[in-house]
Formats: C-alpha cells, sequence, structure tokens
C-alpha cells in the first residue's frame, strides 16, 4: 500500500527549515532510481515464500522502525515493526497479502542490493504509526508491478482494507 | 391611597403590554438544513483524498472561493474521489462499504449524489473489484455525454466494470490486462495506459457493451521515461508529464493515439540543479490560454511524488516556460479554474506554528517532533500573476491529494 504521508512532508518541513543540511546529490538518488528499475522485470506473483524466517547469514544494522532503515527504500504505508509485527512479520489478527511490490534496497552492512518483497498486512484499520514514504524505483499504476501507490491487501484473505506494510528480503542481487 | 393603586395598575397594564409586544417580535429559531445553489461559474472547489490513517471514512470537502466550507460527501473505504457532471446536477463517487467495517460483506457501488443537497439520490451496484490506490485520476471517468462511467478493477486482475447511468445499471466487465488508469476519448471511446507504453482502445456500443477493443503502438518507451498517470485534458489532446521531467501532448481520438509533440520542462542547468516534478496531483491545464502548470521541487528524482515549493507554468502551442510561481507552503496537489481570471488552488502541507517554533521543535526532537503537527490546508492564488489571495486552513487531518475545481 502506500500512504504520502507526513514524515516526508516533514522532510521537506524541515528541508526549508535547515536549507541545505541535508540533501544529498542528485546522481546518488538517479543511482538508487536505476538500481530499482531492476526489479522491475519481478511481476506481482504469490509470494508466500517471502514470510518464511529471517534470512539466515544476513547481517544489517539501524533501527527497523525507522523509514530511513535500509530494507524501506521503496516503501510507502505503515510500518508494521510500529504496529505489533515486525519488519517480516504481520501484526496479530491482521492477514498477509499473497501478492506485493518489489523494490531493490541497498544493505549498507554488506554493500549489496537485495530484492525486497512489500507485502501489506490485511484485514483491520490502518495501523497509523510509523508511516513512511520512499519512492525508489517506484512505478505508475500501469506497471503494478513496481508501484507502492497501489493497494496490495487487494485480492488477499481479508480483502482490501489495509493495516501496515512490510519489507521482506527475498533475494540478493550477485 | 386610591391614586396609589391606581399607579400601580397602570404600571403593571404598561409591562403586561410590553412583555406582550416582546412576545409578539420574538420569532423562535427554525433548525433546518442548507441547501446548495447553482455551482456554476461561483469558483468553488472540491478537495478529497484516502483520509488516511482512517481510511474507512472516506471524505470530500466543497470550498467556496472565499474559502467557505460549504459541505462535504462521505465516500466510504479508500475513496477515489468525485467524479463531477456538467450536464446533470450530479455527482458520481465509486464507493467500497464492508458490512462490519473493515470485515464482513464487501459491496462496491456508485452512488449518485445530488449537486444541490450533497444528498445520495440512488445507488448502482458493480462488482466487488475496484481499484484502490493513492493516485486518483483515471480510477473512474464519465464518457464525454455523460452517459457511462467505467470503473477500473484490480483484483489483481486489471478489467473495467461498465456502469450506465441514465438506466442506473452495472453493463458488462471489460478485461485490459497489463494496463490501468483509463482516459476518455469521446462519447463512447476510452484508452487505458498499459505497462509496455501503448494504450488500450475501448469503444462502446449504446448500449455500453464492447463494440471494439484493440491495443495501440507504443506511445513511449517505458524502459526510458515513464508517464505520470495524472493527466490533463484540452479537447483531443491530452498533456501528461514524465518522471524524467519531460511533458507528453497525446491526441487520444475514435482514430487512435497520436503523439503530437513532447519536451523538457527543464533546462540543462535546471536538471543539474536537481528540479524535477513534485506532488501527488501536480498537473492542471487553464484551456482557454493553453497553460500547462506543473508542480515542481528541488529535489532527488526518486522523490517525485514529495510536495512542490513552486508551479512552472507553460504554454502548449510554444512549449516554452511563460512564468515560475512560488508558493507559500509546500504542495502535494495543484487545480485550475477555468474561464477568465482563473484560480490557482494548492493543496498544501503545513505546520501552524510560528517559524522559530518550527525550528525549535526540529532542533531539539527531529522529525519525529514535527509529525504530529502537521496539518492540511488550501492556498488560493491568481493563476495569472501568482498573487495570493487567501489561505484555508483547519482541514482535518486525513491525507487529501486531490484539489479539484467544480
Amino acid at each position: 500500500m502506500t500512504i504520502r504521508w507526513f514524515d516526508e512532508a516533514t522532510q521537506l518541513l524541515t528541508r526549508r527549515v535547515a536549507r541545505g543540511t541535508s540533501r544529498r546529490g542528485f546522481l546518488g538518488g538517479l543511482g538508487t532510481l536505476l538500481a530499482g528499475a531492476g526489479a522491475t522485470t519481478l511481476l506481482p506473483v504469490f509470494r508466500g515464500g517471502a514470510f518464511a524466517q529471517s534470512s539466515a547469514g544476513l547481517q544489517e544494522s539501524g533501527d527497523p522502525n525507522s523509514c530511513e532503515y535500509w530494507r524501506h527504500c521503496a516503501i510507502d504505508g505503515f510500518l508494521c515493526g510500529c504496529c505489533g509485527g515486525t519488519s517480516s512479520s504481520c501484526p496479530p489478527g491482521t492477514v498477509r497479502s499473497d501478492i506485493t511490490w518489489i523494490g531493490t534496497c541497498r544493505n549498507p552492512t554488506d554493500g549489496k542490493d537485495y530484492v525486497i518483497s512489500y507485502n501489506d498486512c490485511c484485514g483491520k484499520s490502518n495501523c497509523g504509526r510509523c508511516v513512511c514514504q520512499r519512492d525508489q524505483g517506484d512505478t505508475p499504476l500501469y506497471r503494478p508491478q513496481s508501484s507502492n501507490d497501489l493497494n496490495w491487501c487487494s485480492g488477499s484473505q481479508a480483502d482490501m482494507p489495509y493495516h501496515c506494510s512490510l519489507s521482506v528480503v527475498i533475494g540478493v542481487k550477485e | 391611597m386610591f391614586k396609589r393603586s391606581l399607579r400601580h395598575l397602570l404600571c403593571g397594564l404598561w409591562l403586561f403590554a410590553g412583555a406582550a409586544s416582546a412576545l409578539a417580535d420574538f420569532v423562535p429559531e427554525q433548525a433546518r438544513v442548507e441547501v446548495l445553489g447553482d455551482h456554476r461559474e461561483q469558483r468553488w472547489f472540491w478537495i478529497w483524498g484516502s483520509n488516511a490513517p482512517n481510511m474507512v471514512d472516506g471524505r470530500a470537502y466543497l470550498f467556496d472561493d472565499q474559502g467557505r466550507n460549504l459541505g462535504q460527501l462521505s465516500t466510504g473505504i479508500w475513496s477515489n474521489g468525485l467524479q463531477l457532471a456538467h450536464s446533470r446536477d450530479e455527482l458520481y463517487a465509486t464507493e467500497i462499504y464492508f458490512s462490519r467495517g473493515v470485515r464482513g460483506q464487501r459491496s462496491d457501488v456508485v452512488t449518485v449524489y445530488d449537486a444541490r443537497t450533497l444528498s445520495p439520490k440512488r445507488e448502482i451496484a458493480i462488482p466487488a473489484k475496484r481499484m484502490t490506490a493513492l493516485i486518483s485520476t483515471g480510477l473512474s471517468v464519465l464518457s464525454d455525454d455523460e452517459r457511462f462511467l467505467l470503473v477500473l478493477n484490480f483484483t489483481p486482475a486489471q478489467s473495467i466494470s461498465v456502469v450506465d447511468l441514465e438506466n442506473s445499471r452495472f453493463v458488462t466487465e471489460v478485461p485490459i490486462p497489463g494496463c490501468a488508469s483509463i482516459y476518455p476519448a469521446g462519447p463512447r471511446d476510452f484508452y487505458a495506459i498499459c505497462g509496455n507504453g501503448g494504450f488500450f482502445h475501448l469503444r462502446l456500443d449504446e448500449q455500453g457493451q464492447v463494440a471494439l477493443q484493440q491495443r495501440t503502438p507504443p506511445a513511449f518507451d517505458p524502459l526510458q521515461d515513464l508517464l505520470l498517470t495524472t493527466g490533463v485534458r484540452d479537447g483531443d489532446t491530452w498533456y501528461f508529464v514524465s518522471q524524467h521531467n519531460r511533458a507528453y501532448a497525446l491526441d487520444m481520438s475514435a482514430d487512435g493515439v497520436r503523439p503530437r509533440k513532447q519536451w523538457s520542462l527543464l533546462s540543462d542547468q535546471e536538471r543539474a540543479d536537481g528540479w524535477g516534478i513534485a506532488g501527488n496531483h501536480g498537473v492542471a491545464l487553464h484551456r482557454q490560454s493553453g497553460r500547462l502548470y506543473v508542480l515542481m521541487h528541488k529535489d532527488k528524482p526518486e522523490n517525485y511524488q514529495k510536495p512542490g515549493t513552486e508551479v512552472w507554468v507553460f504554454d502548449v502551442a510554444t512549449q516554452q516556460r511563460v512564468s515560475r510561481l512560488p508558493l507559500k507552503e509546500q504542495s502535494t496537489a495543484i487545480g485550475v479554474s477555468q474561464g477568465a481570471q482563473p484560480r490557482l488552488y494548492s493543496l498544501d502541507w503545513m505546520v501552524p506554528m510560528p517559524s522559530l517554533f518550527t525550528l525549535w521543535v526540529y532542533l531539539t526532537e527531529g522529525e519525529a517532533g514535527l509529525t504530529p503537527l502537521l496539518r492540511q490546508g488550501v492556498n488560493l492564488y491568481d493563476a495569472d500573476s501568482g498573487e495570493h489571495l487567501r489561505s484555508v486552513g483547519d482541514i482535518p487531518l486525513g491525507f487529501l491529494n486531490v484539489v479539484m475545481p467544480w
């Protein structure tokens, strides 16, 4: 799912307040955008395997409930880790979506690019906590496989009520 | 003694007469319900959006040119806004409801609202498949003669539901695999934009059944640049902007899709400086003057949907920029009224506090401290000069991202 959100608007607001203190390079952003574009060849298919246990051997650091956490580079929604779940598990009583949008994010700990499945958790009203919007590699609705503007609870067992979003590491770009 | 009694009597009579007079003048108020006048030529405007984090309670708000709130529609869970009829005093909302709020039986309906009472007139049941997405352009569209309403579905199979508004009935469902947002191109022709850069051409017959369906050759290369779905229209020509900051003019008619022209919104220097498109619905068109309004900001390319700080105005005939209009607040959506002396509407995010307070909160608590303070508002500008006219604040929280002149 996706919600254009407060913290992103806050980013811009605070950018105005503290102008020039946090802007990254244009080329850097373009590079990550291009990296994300590589993921568009994947289709929105059943990714139940994405809910396996945490990937063995994956080295990562940081706060998973921070929007800046590396896995969230193409997310748009409420972070499930702030709603009773984790970045790879849905909160109690919700239903995971089986179809997803995907992104490609660079893990700063090992410098590798990983394919991230942004499954939604469904069946309850919006969590409303830890809203996060980042659009690396985001595409319009007519290329849904990498669009975070869509409600990916559509078609889930709980139908379309959206609660929060996961960032599940499902592959590594060799 | 007698005199004194007489005086008391007269005094009492005077008081009684006065009280009776006062009672006679008093007219008790009667509680009533407002009814709107004709919305045409009034410069009224609507705002709507997902209403997150309370998406079950979708809303659209109506304001007049002075910023007075005239009324509201409640439009179900994960609203995709309104379709505003011109030939009838009606509004249409494609709504989703569950019998138990967020669970139970799902029902999707097209609700027909009276444009003067803002009350529902009737409902038309449609398949429970409506797409729910945050960019609402093209998700539900009217045919040019306003006979049919087309609704985009996503289950994730992609299809279109055809609704006959004249006979209040669902007609048929048309699969459109690989395609999404819909653009009307005449009374019976429509185009849906597809993942390969082509369009799906759908033509209906007089009963709303499929008369023709075919795919056009690609009109753009989606591996090089992606058109945003927020197109604006003048006759047969639709204008789009792209993720790589270009404008595209596409002619869409019963005869097909014909790319007419495209141009860069940026100079090389502006591109190097980080300028780019912004906002959720950041494109508007003033048809009479042929001016295309595009919301812009300086940011990373991946932040192309983040709020904008300026509106750049382009002459679509010459493809030249004619002005840059700085905005008072961070804007997520713009709209422009038609006719003489057009208004530019900007739907904004803001912290309704003095700048020093905002800075202090940011320095002491960071962004997390400011997030709960963010509010939305609307600013009105003269669309020709960019002069700021007025602000509308105190809009209930709910991630609104469309402003639509009525």
